[in-house]
C-alpha cells in the first residue's frame, strides 16, 4: 500500500499546477474540473487507505526521496499513514470535495475563477501533506503551505484594501505562533537527534528527555497550534479571515485549516502526556477560548463574524478535551465539527448569494419561506452546533465534557457548559434574525431573492445529512466506533497518562440531559428575545451599553494590540528603520557594494585583451603561486 | 597482435562514427537555394549522442581497464560520459537556428561538438598522463576550431585565436610537467606515478612538476591567473559554442584533476592542496570583481563561469587539504548542477539573439521590458540565474551547498565562508538582468518575436527541469556521486 500514499496530496498539486499554467487562456470556465476530479481522487484513495490502515498495530512510513543527508543531519520526506491521518485525510478530502462542488456555484462568473480553484487545489495539497506529514519538517512545511494558501484566499478579492489588509494579518499573526513552533521543531530536533514521529516519541516514552525540556517543546508547539487555529490571544486574525470568500471560510477558516492546531496537539500525545503541565495550559487556554469567543458572537451583526467566533469557540472546546487528555474525543469533534460548521458557513454563503452580497443580519430577516433548502439545512446545522440530540454535536460536545467532568476538571467543565448555553443563544439568534421576523433588506434586494443553483443546494444537503449522522460514529464509552479506531495511536499517550477506558454511569447519562437542557435554554431564550419580544435586544443593549460596547467591540483585542504590539513594533521599526537600517546596514550594503564596484573597475585595465599580456599573467601568477607555496 | 578491449570505448567509438558520418552525409545534402537542409546531419548527431549515452547507462557497475591500464570503464567515467553526452545534446539542440540566423549553418560543426565529447569522455576515462594530454588536445583542437567558426567575423577570428594561442601555451606547460613527472618517477599511469613517487612527495622537482601539470589543467578551468583568455573567447564564438566551451571542457578538465591528483601524487597533497585553495581563492575573486561591472550579459557570463571555477576549486582544494577524496563529492555534483543551469542561460541569450541576429548585442540596456515581451524567456532565465546564485529549492544551491559542506569537512571553514560571502556578491550581477527583464521599462521597441520552440524549447526545457529537479530530488545525484568516487578509490 505504500506505492499510492503519495499520490493523495499530489493528486490535487497537479490540478493546481496544470489550472494555474493553462486557466486563464486555455481552461477557463471549465477550470473546476481538474482541482474537482483531482480532489475525488484524492478522497477515493484516502478511503482505501482508511479501510488499509483499519486495525493496523503499527502506522506505515513511506519515505518518498531525502532531501538533504550531510553526516547526521538528514532530510527525509517521509509520509506516515496511520488512524489518525487517515481520518484526517478523509475530513480534508470529502469536506473539501463537497466544498469545491459548492464554489462551481458560489464563484461562477468571478473573474478570477481559475485562480480561486488552483489556490483552493494547493490548499488541499498543502493539507493533506501537513496531515499525512511523517516527521516535523514535513508537517512544518504543510504547516506554513497552508498558512499562504490562507493568506492568498483571504486576499482573493485583493483588490479590497480590507482583504488585503485582513490577508496581512492573518500572517502576520500566525508568524507570532509559527515562530514558536519553529523553535519547538529546532528544540525536539536538538534533544532527539530526529525529526521522525517514531523515533521522537520511543524516545519520549523511554524518558529520552528532562521534564523542563518536554515541558518547553510541548508550550513551544502549542504556541504554533494557539496561531493556526486561533486561540486566544492570537485569535484576532480569524474573524477578519473572513473577508476572503465563504467556500474559503468553510474550507480554511472553518472544517480543515483551522484545526491543524489541534491535530498537532493529537499528534503529539504523547509529548504533551509527558509534560502535565503543559497539558494544564492547553486545557486552560482552550477552555477560556471557548467561553471568550461564545460571548463575542452574541453581539456580532455580520453572519460570517457570528460564526468565525463559533468556530473559535468550538476549537475551544477541542483543546479543552486535548487538555485532560482524551485525543480521540478532540478528533471526533473536530470531524463533527467539520461537517456542521462547514455547513453552516457554506448555508451563511447561499444566504449571502441570495441576498446579492449582504452580511448584515440587521438586513436581513423572513428568508425562511423563501430558501426554503437553504433554511433547513442550516437549521440543521444549528442544531448540531448547538450540541442538540441526536445532531453530531451533541455527541462529541458531551464527550468533551464528560471527560472534563471525569478527569476532575469541573472548572473546565462548568465553563463548557455555560458555554453550551450561549452557544444555544447565539446560534439561534442568528437563525431567528436571518430567516424569522419581518423582512428587513431594502426592497431591490428583496425583490431578487431566489434560491442557490444545485451545485450549491446538494453539498449542503449531503453536509446536513453529515450532521444529524457523523455523531452515530462516536457514540460515548465503549460504543465509540472513531475511539476505538484510533486507539493505537493514542494508546501510547493514554498509557503515559494512565488513562483506561472507562464505561457509562449513570453521572454521564445524568451530564447528557443537563447539557441539553442548557443549549435548549439558550435556544428558548434567543427564540424569547428575537422573535417573541424583539424590543429586547434594543433595550437590554441600552441598558447595559457598557458591557455591550465592551463584547461588540471584542473585548477590545485589537485595539489594545494596536496601541501596545503594534505600536511598539512600528515605532520600532521606524526608529531602526531610520537609524540602523539606513545608516548602518545601507551604509554597510552601498559601501560594500562601492568598493567592490571601485576594485572592479581598478582591476579592469589588467583585461586589456592582448594575448602577451594574458601569456604574462599566466607566467607571473604560476611563479608566484609556486613560491608562494613552496617558501610556505 | 591481442585486441585490446574495446568495451570501455564503445560510447567514444559510436560518437566517432557519428561525426565521420555527418561530414560524409553533409555535401550531399543540396537544397536548390544551394544551402542544404542540415535535419539529417543533425539527427545523426543527436543519435549519436543519444547511442553514446545510452550505451554508458548500459555499462554502469562495469570495472574494467583496457589498453595497456590507460583507460578505465567504470562509474567513474560513465558518469561523465553520460554528463558530457546529454550536455552536448543540449548544445546541439540549441545551435540550429542560432546557426541558421547567421547563415553559416554547416555539418563540420556537428561533427567538430562530437570529437570534443569523445576527447571530453577519455579525458575522465584516462589513468594515464600521455591519454590525458592527447584527450585534451582533441577536445582542444575542437574547441579552436568552433570558436573561430564565424570565419568571416573579426570576433570569431579573435576569439579562436587567443583560445588557441593561450591554449598551446597552457598546454606546453602542462607537457613540460608531464614530461617532469615521466623524468622522476619512470612512469605515465597515475597508479604507477603514485608508487613510485609516493615516498618522496615534497621535494622541489616532484612539486615543480605536480604544479606545471596542475596549470594546464587550471588553464582549461578557467582558473585565475589562467583565465584571462575566458571572456574574449567567450564573447568572439558563437553563442551556443560559448554555452558548451563554458561547461563541457571545464567539467572534464575537473574530471581529470581530480581522478589524477590524488591518485598520481599522494605524497604532495597538502602542497597541491593549497595551490588549489590559493587558485580557488583568486578565481573567485576575479571571476566575482570582473562580473560586477559587465554592462554586456553574455561577457558577465563568462566571468560568472570564471566565479563558478572557483567555488568547485575550494572542494578540489579541500581534497588535498584532507587527503581524502569525499570532498570531491560536492564537486561532482555541483559540475552536473552547473551543466544544465549554465546551458539554461546561454541558450536563452542564443534564442534571443537568434531572434534578433542584427540589432541584439547582449547588452544589460536590451534585457528591459523582456518580461513583458517574452514571459516565457525571462521566467526561464531568471530560473537559471536565480540557480546560478544558489537559491534555495534550485540546483544551484544543492552543489554550493555539498561543495561547501566538503570543504567544512575538510576544516577549512574559512574558505567556505569566503565562497558564500563572494556567492552573495554575485547576487547583485544575477539578479540585476532579472530588475532589468522585470522593472526596466526598454528604450526601444523590440522587432516581432516567434515563442520559444523547436530544439530551442527542448533544449531550455531540460535545462529548467533539471536545474529544479536536482535542487528539490538532489539524492539520487548524490548517489550516482557517490557511486562514481566508490569506483574511483575503492
Amino acid at each position: 500500500m505504500e506505492n499510492y500514499i503519495w499520490l493523495i496530496p499530489v493528486l490535487p498539486l497537479a490540478a493546481f499546477v496544470i489550472t494555474l499554467i493553462f486557466g486563464k487562456w486555455w481552461i477557463k470556465e471549465a477550470s473546476h474540473w481538474l482541482p474537482i476530479l483531482a480532489l475525488a481522487g484524492s478522497f477515493g484513495l484516502s478511503f482505501a487507505a482508511f479501510l488499509q490502515i483499519r486495525g493496523a498495530e503499527e502506522p506505515v512510513v513511506v519515505e518518498l526521496w531525502r532531501w538533504f543527508s550531510v553526516g547526521s543531519f538528514q532530510v527525509p520526506m517521509t509520509l506516515q499513514l496511520d488512524q489518525l491521518s487517515a481520518v484526517m485525510c478523509l475530513i480534508v478530502s470529502g469536506i473539501g470535495l463537497l466544498i469545491f462542488i459548492y464554489s462551481v456555484g458560489y464563484m461562477h462568473g468571478d473573474g478570477g475563477y481559475y485562480r480561486f480553484f488552483a489556490y483552493m487545489s494547493l490548499f488541499a495539497f498543502s493539507m493533506l501533506m501537513l496531515v499525512l506529514a511523517g516527521n516535523y519538517l514535513v508537517l512544518y512545511f504543510g504547516w506554513e503551505a497552508v498558512g499562504l494558501c490562507s493568506y492568498y484566499l483571504i486576499g482573493f478579492f485583493y483588490h479590497k484594501p480590507e482583504a488585503a489588509a485582513a490577508g496581512k494579518k492573518a500572517f502576520i499573526v500566525n508568524r507570532v505562533g509559527d515562530f514558536g513552533f519553529g523553535l519547538g521543531v529546532m528544540l525536539i530536533f536538538v534533544t532527539f537527534g530526529t525529526l521522525d514521529y517514531s523515533g521522537v516519541f520511543r524516545q519520549v516514552g523511554a524518558g529520552g528527555a528532562s521534564d523542563g525540556v518536554l515541558i518547553a517543546i510541548a508550550l513551544l508547539l502549542f504556541m504554533g497550534a494557539m496561531g493556526k487555529s486561533a486561540q486566544f490571544p492570537l485569535h484576532v486574525w480569524l474573524p477578519d479571515a473572513m473577508e476572503g470568500p465563504t467556500p474559503v471560510s468553510a474550507l480554511i477558516h472553518a472544517a480543515t485549516m483551522v484545526t491543524a492546531g489541534v491535530y498537532l496537539v493529537a499528534r503529539s500525545a504523547v509529548i504533551f502526556a509527558s509534560a502535565p503541565t503543559a497539558l494544564l495550559v492547553v486545557g486552560a487556554i482552550g477552555t477560556f477560548t471557548a467561553i471568550f469567543a461564545a460571548v463575542i458572537g452574541i453581539c456580532q451583526k455580520d453572519i460570517k463574524k457570528v460564526l468565525a467566533y463559533s468556530t473559535i469557540s468550538q476549537l475551544g472546546y477541542m483543546f479543552m478535551a486535548l487538555g485532560v487528555g482524551a485525543w480521540a474525543i478532540a478528533i471526533f469533534h473536530l470531524m463533527t465539527h467539520a461537517f456542521f460548521k462547514a455547513l453552516l458557513f457554506l448555508g451563511a454563503g447561499s444566504v449571502i448569494h441570495a441576498l446579492g452580497g449582504e452580511q448584515d443580519m440587521s438586513r436581513m430577516g423572513g428568508l425562511a419561506k423563501r430558501i426554503p433548502a437553504t433554511y433547513y439545512t442550516l437549521v440543521a446545522g444549528a442544531l448540531a452546533l448547538s450540541g442538540i440530540f441526536p445532531f453530531a454535536g451533541f455527541w462529541s460536545k458531551d464527550d468533551i465534557l464528560g471527560s472534563v467532568w471525569r478527569d476532575g476538571q469541573y472548572l473546565f467543565w462548568a465553563v463548557g457548559l455555560i458555554t453550551a448555553f450561549i452557544t444555544g443563544f447565539y446560534t439561534f439568534r442568528m437563525i431567528f434574525l436571518t430567516f424569522f421576523g419581518k423582512p428587513r433588506m431594502d426592497e431591490a434586494t428583496g425583490k431578487h431573492v431566489h434560491e442557490s443553483p444545485w451545485s450549491m443546494i446538494v453539498p449542503l444537503v449531503v453536509l446536513a445529512a453529515g450532521s444529524l449522522l457523523a455523531g452515530f460514529l462516536g457514540l460515548p464509552g465503549r460504543l465509540g466506533v472513531l475511539q476505538g479506531f484510533l486507539e493505537p495511536v493514542f494508546a501510547p499517550a493514554n498509557h503515559v497518562l494512565g488513562i483506561e477506558e472507562h464505561t457509562l454511569t449513570a453521572v454521564d447519562y445524568v451530564l447528557m440531559v443537563v447539557s441539553v437542557i442548557v443549549a435548549a435554554l439558550g435556544i428558548v431564550l434567543a427564540w424569547f428575545m428575537y422573535v417573541r419580544r424583539t424590543d429586547l435586544p434594543a433595550l437590554l443593549g441600552h441598558r447595559l451599553r457598557p458591557a455591550y460596547k465592551v463584547v461588540y467591540n471584542k473585548f477590545y483585542v485589537d485595539e489594545f494590540y494596536a496601541a501596545t504590539v503594534v505600536r511598539l513594533t512600528v515605532d520600532g521599526s521606524r526608529w531602526l528603520w531610520r537609524n540602523f537600517d539606513e545608516k548602518i546596514i545601507d551604509g554597510a550594503v552601498h559601501g560594500t557594494a562601492w568598493l567592490w564596484q571601485q576594485a572592479g573597475r581598478a582591476v579592469r585595465p589588467l583585461q586589456t585583451g592582448r594575448v602577451q599580456n594574458y601569456l604574462l599573467g599566466m607566467f607571473a601568477g604560476l611563479f608566484v603561486i609556486v613560491t608562494v607555496v613552496v617558501l610556505l | 597482435m591481442q585486441w585490446p578491449d574495446l568495451v570501455p570505448v564503445i560510447p567514444e567509438l559510436i560518437l566517432l562514427v557519428a561525426a565521420c558520418v555527418v561530414l560524409l552525409v553533409e555535401p550531399f545534402l543540396k537544397t536548390e537555394d544551394g544551402r542544404g537542409d542540415k535535419t539529417a546531419v543533425i539527427a545523426i548527431a543527436l543519435t549519436g549522442l543519444l547511442g553514446a549515452l545510452v550505451v554508458s547507462l548500459a555499462l554502469v557497475g562495469q570495472d574494467r581497464e583496457s589498453f595497456a591500464g590507460m583507460l578505465v570503464l567504470d562509474d567513474w567515467a560513465v558518469f561523465f560520459k553520460v554528463l558530457f553526452a546529454i550536455g552536448a545534446g543540449l548544445v546541439i539542440l540549441m545551435s540550429p537556428g542560432y546557426l541558421e540566423a547567421h547563415r553559416r549553418h554547416l555539418g563540420e560543426f556537428y561533427a567538430l561538438v562530437l570529437l570534443a565529447v569523445v576527447g571530453m569522455d577519455l579525458m575522465a576515462a584516462a589513468r594515464d598522463f600521455i591519454l590525458l594530454y592527447v584527450a585534451l588536445e582533441l577536445m582542444a583542437i575542437s574547441s579552436y576550431v568552433l570558436a573561430a567558426f564565424f570565419r568571416y567575423r573579426v570576433r570569431s577570428n579573435e576569439s579562436s585565436l587567443k583560445y588557441f594561442l593561450t591554449g598551446s601555451f597552457a598546454s606546453a606547460i602542462m607537457l613540460y610537467g608531464i614530461s617532469l613527472v615521466y623524468g622522476l618517477a619512470g612512469a605515465t599511469g597515475y597508479a604507477a606515478v603514485g608508487q613510485a613517487l609516493g615516498g618522496r612527495g615534497g621535494s622541489a622537482g616532484v612539486l615543480l612538476a605536480v604544479f606545471l601539470v596542475a596549470v594546464g589543467l587550471g588553464f582549461k578551468v578557467s582558473a585565475a591567473p589562467f583565465h584571462m583568455w575566458t571572456p574574449d573567447v567567450y564573447q568572439g564564438a558563437p553563442t551556443p559554442i560559448a554555452a558548451f566551451f563554458s561547461v563541457g571542457p571545464k567539467t572534464a578538465a575537473f574530471a581529470a584533476i581530480m581522478a589524477a591528483f590524488i591518485v598520481a601524487f599522494p605524497g604532495a597533497v597538502q602542497e597541491w592542496g593549497v595551490f588549489f585553495i590559493v587558485l580557488s581563492i583568486a578565481t573567485m575573486l576575479v571571476g566575482n570583481l570582473y562580473a560586477l561591472v559587465q554592462t554586456n550579459v553574455k561577457r558577465m557570463l563568462a566571468y560568472s563561469s570564471i566565479a563558478h571555477a572557483g567555488y568547485l576549486l575550494t572542494g578540489v582544494g579541500a581534497m588535498g587539504w584532507a587527503g581524502n577524496s569525499y570532498p570531491g563529492h560536492g564537486v561532482m555534483v555541483y559540475l552536473a548542477a552547473y551543466t544544465f543551469m549554465n546551458l539554461g542561460a546561454f541558450g536563452l541569450l542564443a534564442y534571443l539573439k537568434t531572434q534578433m541576429p542584427h540589432s541584439f548585442d547582449y547588452s544589460l540596456k536590451q534585457m528591459a521590458g523582456l518580461g513583458r515581451r517574452s514571459p516565457w524567456a525571462a521566467v526561464l532565465l531568471s530560473l537559471f540565474l536565480l540557480s546560478l546564485t544558489g537559491i534555495p529549492g534550485t540546483a544551484g544551491f544543492i552543489g554550493k551547498f555539498y561543495v561547501f559542506s566538503g570543504v567544512v569537512w575538510a576544516d577549512l571553514w574559512w574558505l567556505a565562508v569566503i565562497g558564500v560571502l563572494l556567492s552573495v556578491v554575485s547576487a547583485y550581477y544575477y539578479l540585476r538582468v532579472i530588475i532589468y527583464m522585470f522593472f526596466r521599462e526598454p528604450e526601444e521597441e523590440y522587432e516581432v518575436r516567434e515563442p520559444i520552440s523547436g530544439g530551442m524549447a527542448a533544449s531550455l526545457a531540460v535545462s529548467a527541469i533539471a536545474t529544479v529537479v536536482i535542487g528539490i530530488l538532489p539524492s539520487w545525484l548524490w548517489d550516482s556521486v557517490a557511486s562514481a568516487f566508490n569506483a574511483l578509490f575503492d
